[in-house]
């Protein structure tokens, strides 16, 4: 038997007391009670956890993971190749970047500073805004599963945005998560609280050089929308192909609020992505669309939640799936209707694409209605290209790549059209070309090795 | 609602119950010894008992289900194993005894077989007390008689297929049946004979604190067709009871086998119930699989399509009352490439009820070609009640169509009007709407079959309004 | 000698959702005539016809509404349905699993005109016949998967075989193409008669050619603002609402 000593800066004890240090006390503790909370829960299991029936994360061994890469690990090309992505899709935007080493750029938001928007990192947010914070935090509790216990404990940097009573946002926040080299343990946050009858376009992306190092993103974005607020979400999973990432993006709407989330899953080995909406006062109403494709050996798991608490709310998810090689995808939705959310609405329609033999995917739609004055219904389809519309653009002279990179991309445009912003519309579809493409796919281009 | 729920208790018709008049009976509770009483008592061979008691340790070893319905009420201490009614089978309607006799006569039972069965067989508990078989069937070889009978006459083709198709260890309730099963049917069907109207089988539960727990398998050979129909009752008892049946069909090529069940338990029975079928070339199963009784039921008919061209049908209807859930589905599991699956699942919940449907889907990498389409509907007639559908689907074949759609609405507002406006009164507009809701099901039943239906649930919907 | 049972409508008002939509209609249709209601789209021509009716959605919020000396407004709609009131649907709902024949059957029983079952198929196909719509339809759903014409269509055939003795078509016409149209407006004559007094509320005077009204009234904002004869359908055809609405609005509210 041997001993296994610490690894320096790895995922544990000594990661969280370097987080408690100068945080506020109702910080520090909560990072303690996170840790704690976290070795004592068990890692999902396929057999016990009904939503981890098919996707197995027990090779993951998260402690062997460095969260502290010490201050030698630079990511300035990291942070510059984020950053003209973001140029491409949304040059207006301002820019907010962090790294393990937490929050690293904070960029054009001279605008959104003079309308009263606050931005900056978590830890800040703790000191300056800890109300606003503890709101938002509020809603992604650590008890709740191991992952989220684990995010809690060791958050670092990441985006904080708060929009004040009846602001309108100007220009999108953009926020930017990003991580090089084998062994990197990231905890992505992005936090953004919308105030009554407020309004903002938050972009949210995640990405790490193409390649297969061999890393972990646990992430969560907590999302808070007051009374009438209005809040457009795009959510770019870009990692390379050896990242695990686990994320947990929840949006609690108030009265009246709407909320349009748009996720694009294109990266990492293994994805399990939580994309929730509590529909927590009278009226509010939410789209969730979401284009993935996957590839190679990628394990793409996606898991919704429309949570109906309150009357005449609607939700419409939209998740449409392409899978190529030997790539898996699974999707898990529930629309919960409470018993006093009477008159509501709630949708869900998840097509998949099957792209080539040993390409799988699962689709696990459920209901639970509890109020009889209710519109819910949901899809689900399985497909895969038609011989006959590859042979009609055949015929016409289209090489085969093409046709099926046409079929494909007709197949994600009505999700793509549901896209809140049109720069990231447009980037998205440039990259998803590249993907059905079969060019080097996920991850960002650059020669950085660590940050 | 206390009132409400007495109301149907009242309501159903089949609530009475008779004297205990049983002849044996194995102690209460389940160990080793009841197993092997049962199996001494039955003279079987030693492979069963072996077989009785390898389930029953599977039994032992494995968890309660930690999904679906809520099973903590069952006391596997407090529940009689095995009961037998009478000594003897009969073969003629006068040999059963007087007050069993009435029993089912109160169900309809010989006008039936005179008006439209080729064949019947009448379970008391945990004994087949009745069965009769029309001549010119029999002589074309065609079997149809419980499953002890079976065991002893067609030893064979018996243990050929016995717990092949749904082996002791596929789950708890599986497990518990094949450790004491009795009764049950045994159906043959050699090849290319068509057997062109219903064989049907009665279940009815009559001591307290029963378990029943039949095993039917039916067999069709190349080209076969048979329709087999069971229909459920039990008297209201304050305590429950258990019910939980394995059914395992084999389709050889071409065959067809149609499978329809009428379960109206009382509402103080758990119904968990396994069902599955295996379609082999060009072969097709139909489940036609009605859910209105029990206080639970957990039922999820399959059907592996194991050869081309196979195709399967479920055709799903549940109503839950006060008191009630029904989780109920289907599975489709696809083998073979070429193979088609359709499932059309209603369901209403009404007064506090609970329906769920719960399927699953699956294709295998070898299985190209393959359309499976899934249709769920569901109504929910008051704000007590609840509606879920819980659909996997997992696809490892890039050549296939799967449709899944659901949806879950109440009567509406407009429907009603319409049907009122044209002086309907709203109660019949609303059974009218609820008949109408389940009529791809009970198209699909002999006319006898729907009339009965369509009575059971206007028995239902009354207490629904006002 | 006894009046003919007639239709009154007085002072009505009506919301719906909280909305008021009739701000006070007068109108009086005895049996054995036919009298069109016109008026612009959101005038509340089909809020009247709902009201009419005793829709759950439309709260009447004054005034008084009758057939045949009973009072309509603390009737449910069946009630209404049984005194004689028949509401031809502007858009028919469809009703899954209930065939259009055992629906009918239903409906004759509550009405209390059952037929023996013989004479029952026997009417019902020769209205059929008349209407142009193919035996089919009998054993179909009640107006599901039924094109707009077939909805109305079958709207007519029920008024046909139904026999009430008012009967209100809410825009029975539109939708229709010109033989589908003179397809309903047969069946409509054929039912005109001493017994039944009939409301047909239009948006075009297209249907009038066929249908020769007696009166003719232009419904607005929720009132009655004119009436006339058939040469007010007449000037609306030739000129449109506004004069006749203008001149109105011009009159003391």
């Amino acid at each position: 038997m041997s001993i296994q000593l610490p690894i320096a800066g790895a995922v544990g004890a000594a990661a969280v007391e370097a987080r408690r240090a100068g945080a506020p006390a109702w910080l520090a503790e909560r990072r303690s009670a996170a840790w704690e909370a976290f070795t004592e829960l068990p890692m999902p299991s396929p057999q016990r956890d009904e939503d981890w029936r098919r996707t197995d994360v027990s090779e993951l061994r998260l402690e062997e993971y460095i969260a502290d890469p010490g201050t030698a690990a630079a990511g300035e090309a990291l942070l510059q190749a984020m950053s003209q992505l973001r140029l491409r899709a949304a040059p207006e935007a301002a820019f907010v970047a962090s790294t393990r080493r937490g929050l690293r750029r904070r960029e054009g938001t001279d605008m959104l500073d003079a309308q009263g928007v606050i931005i900056c990192s978590l830890d800040d947010a703790a000191v300056q805004h800890p109300e606003q914070l503890r709101r938002a935090l509020s809603t992604v509790p650590p008890e709740e599963s191991k992952f989220l216990a684990l995010w809690n404990a060791l958050w670092r940097g990441g985006c904080f945005v708060y929009v004040p009573p009846g602001v309108e946002a100007r220009v999108p926040v953009w926020a930017a998560h990003t991580a090089a080299g084998a062994g990197a343990a990231i905890f992505p946050a992005t936090v953004a609280v919308l105030d009554d009858r407020a309004s903002l376009t938050l972009i949210d992306v995640y990405a790490s050089p193409a390649g297969d190092d061999d890393m972990v993103s646990v992430a969560a974005t907590p999302l808070v929308l007051g009374e009438g607020a209005r809040l457009d979400y795009c959510l770019l999973q870009q990692w390379g192909m050896g990242t695990w990432h686990v994320a947990t993006h929840r949006a609690s709407a108030g009265r009246d609020a709407r909320l349009r989330f748009f996720g694009a899953t294109l990266g990492a080995r293994l994805q399990k992505a939580y994309w929730e909406v509590l529909l927590d006062g009278q009226g509010a109403e939410a789209t969730l669309t979401g284009i993935c494709f996957g590839d190679g050996a990628q394990h793409l798991d996606h898991q919704s939640l429309q949570d109906h608490r309150a009357p005449q709310t609607r939700s419409d998810l939209l998740l449409k799936v392409a899978v190529r090689d030997e790539a898996r995808s699974i999707y898990g939705g529930l629309i919960e209707v409470q018993r006093r959310a009477q008159q509501s609405d709630g949708y869900v329609q998840n097509r998949n694409l099957m792209l080539s033999r040993g390409a799988r995917a699962s689709g696990i739609p459920r209901l639970e209605i509890k109020a009889d004055d209710v519109r819910c219904s949901h899809g689900v389809t399985a497909g895969h290209i038609d011989n006959d519309q590859r042979f009609y653009l055949e015929s016409r002279g289209v090489p085969r790549a093409e046709a099926d990179r046409l079929i494909v991309r007709g197949f994600m445009q009505d999700a793509l059209d549901r896209c809140p912003h049109q720069g990231v519309r447009e980037l998205l579809t440039e990259l998803l070309d590249e993907e059905i493409a079969g060019h080097p796919v996920a991850g960002v281009s650059s020669d950085e090795d660590v940050a | 609602m206390a009132v409400e729920a007495h109301e149907l208790t009242k309501d159903y018709k089949y609530g009475f119950h008779d004297a205990d008049i049983s002849v044996f009976r194995t102690e209460k509770g389940l160990s080793e010894a009841v197993v092997a009483a049962i199996s001494d008592h039955k003279h079987e061979p030693e492979w069963m008992l072996r077989f009785r008691l390898k389930a029953l340790a599977h039994f032992q070893k494995r968890a309660m289900p930690a999904w679906g319905a809520d099973l903590s009420g069952i006391d596997f201490d407090n529940i009689y194993y095995y009961v037998k009614p009478v000594e003897e089978q009969s073969r003629s309607w006068d040999d059963v005894p007087a007050s069993i006799k009435e029993t089912f006569d109160k169900l309809g039972i010989p006008e039936a077989e005179r008006k439209f069965l080729a064949g019947v067989s009448a379970q008391y508990d945990s004994e087949v007390v009745y069965h009769n078989i029309r001549e010119d069937l029999g002589k074309l070889g065609v079997v149809f008689g419980d499953c002890d009978t079976g065991l002893r006459e067609h030893p064979e083709i018996f243990r050929k297929y016995f717990g092949t198709v749904i082996p002791p260890n596929d789950n708890k309730f599986a497990a518990l049946n094949s450790a004491v099963w009795s009764g049950g049917s045994f159906v043959y069907v050699p090849a290319g004979v068509r057997v062109d109207i219903p064989l049907q089988a009665y279940f009815r539960i009559n001591s307290d604190n029963m378990g029943q727990f039949e095993r039917t398998l039916i067999i069709a050979e190349e080209g076969a067709y048979v329709h087999y129909i069971e229909g459920c009752t039990a008297p209201n008892y304050s305590s429950d009871s258990l019910h939980s049946a394995v059914v395992e069909i084999i389709a050889h090529k071409d065959a067809h086998v149609r499978y329809t069940t009428i379960q109206n338990w009382s509402d103080n029975v758990y119904n968990l119930v396994t069902k599955r079928a295996v379609a082999y070339q060009g072969a097709k199963v139909e489940w036609i699989d009605g859910n209105l009784g029990s206080k639970v039921t957990m039922k999820y008919p399959a059907i592996y399509l194991m050869g081309e061209h196979a195709h399967g049908e479920v055709l799903s209807a549940a109503f839950a009352g006060p008191g009630q859930h029904q989780d109920a589905g289907a599975k489709c599991i696809h083998v073979a490439p070429h193979t088609t699956s359709n499932i059309v699942s209603r369901s209403i919940s009404k007064g506090g009820g609970r329906t769920s449907y719960r399927g699953h889907i699956k294709v295998y990498p070898k299985a190209e070609d393959v359309r499976v389409n899934v249709r769920c509907d569901a109504l929910l007639l008051d704000e007590d009640s609840q509606s879920d559908t819980y659909p996997y689907m997992d696809v490892e074949n890039p050549e296939v169509t799967i449709g899944h759609e659901a949806t879950v609405s109440r009567v509406g507002e407009d429907q009603i009007f319409y049907l009122m406006s044209r002086g309907i009164p709203e109660q019949d507009a609303t059974a009218l709407i609820v008949n109408g809701f389940f009529e791809p099901f009970v198209k699909e039943l002999p006319m006898e079959y729907a009339v009965e239906l369509n009575r059971l649930l206007a028995v239902q919907m009354e207490g629904s309004v006002g | 000698m006894p009046e003919r049972p007639t239709l009154v409508v007085e002072g009505l008002h009506a919301a719906v959702e909280g909305k008021e939509i009739l701000r006070g209609v007068d109108l009086r249709v005895p049996a054995g005539e036919v009298h069109a209601l016109m008026g612009p789209n959101g005038s509340g021509k089909s809020t009247l016809a709902y009201t009419l009716m005793g829709h759950p959605k439309y709260e009447v919020t004054g005034g008084r509404a009758g057939f045949d000396g009973h009072d309509l407004l603390p009737l449910s709609a069946d009630e209404r349905a049984r005194l004689g009131l028949f509401l031809s649907f502007q858009y028919p709902t469809a009703i899954p699993g209930v065939t259009t024949v055992n629906f009918l059957r239903a409906a004759l029983k509550a009405l209390g005109k059952e037929l023996p079952a013989r004479q029952f198929l026997q009417t019902l196909s020769s209205e059929m016949a008349t209407l142009k719509i193919d035996e089919g339809f009998r054993a179909r759903y009640i107006n599901d998967g039924f094109s707009g014409g077939e909805k109305k269509r079958m709207e007519i055939l029920q008024l046909a075989v139904l026999r009430p003795r008012m009967a209100i078509l809410d825009e029975t016409d539109s939708g229709l193409d010109i033989d589908a149209l003179r397809t309903v407006a047969e069946g409509v004559n054929r039912v005109i008669g001493e017994d039944i007094g009939i409301l047909l509320i239009t948006h075009y005077s297209r249907i009038l050619e066929y249908l020769r009204p007696d009166a003719v009234h232009v419904l607005h904002h929720g009132r009655v603002v004119a009436s006339g004869g058939h040469e007010l359908a007449r000037r609306i055809e030739s000129e449109g609402y506004d004069p006749i609405l203008g001149a109105a609005a011009g009159a003391p509210a």
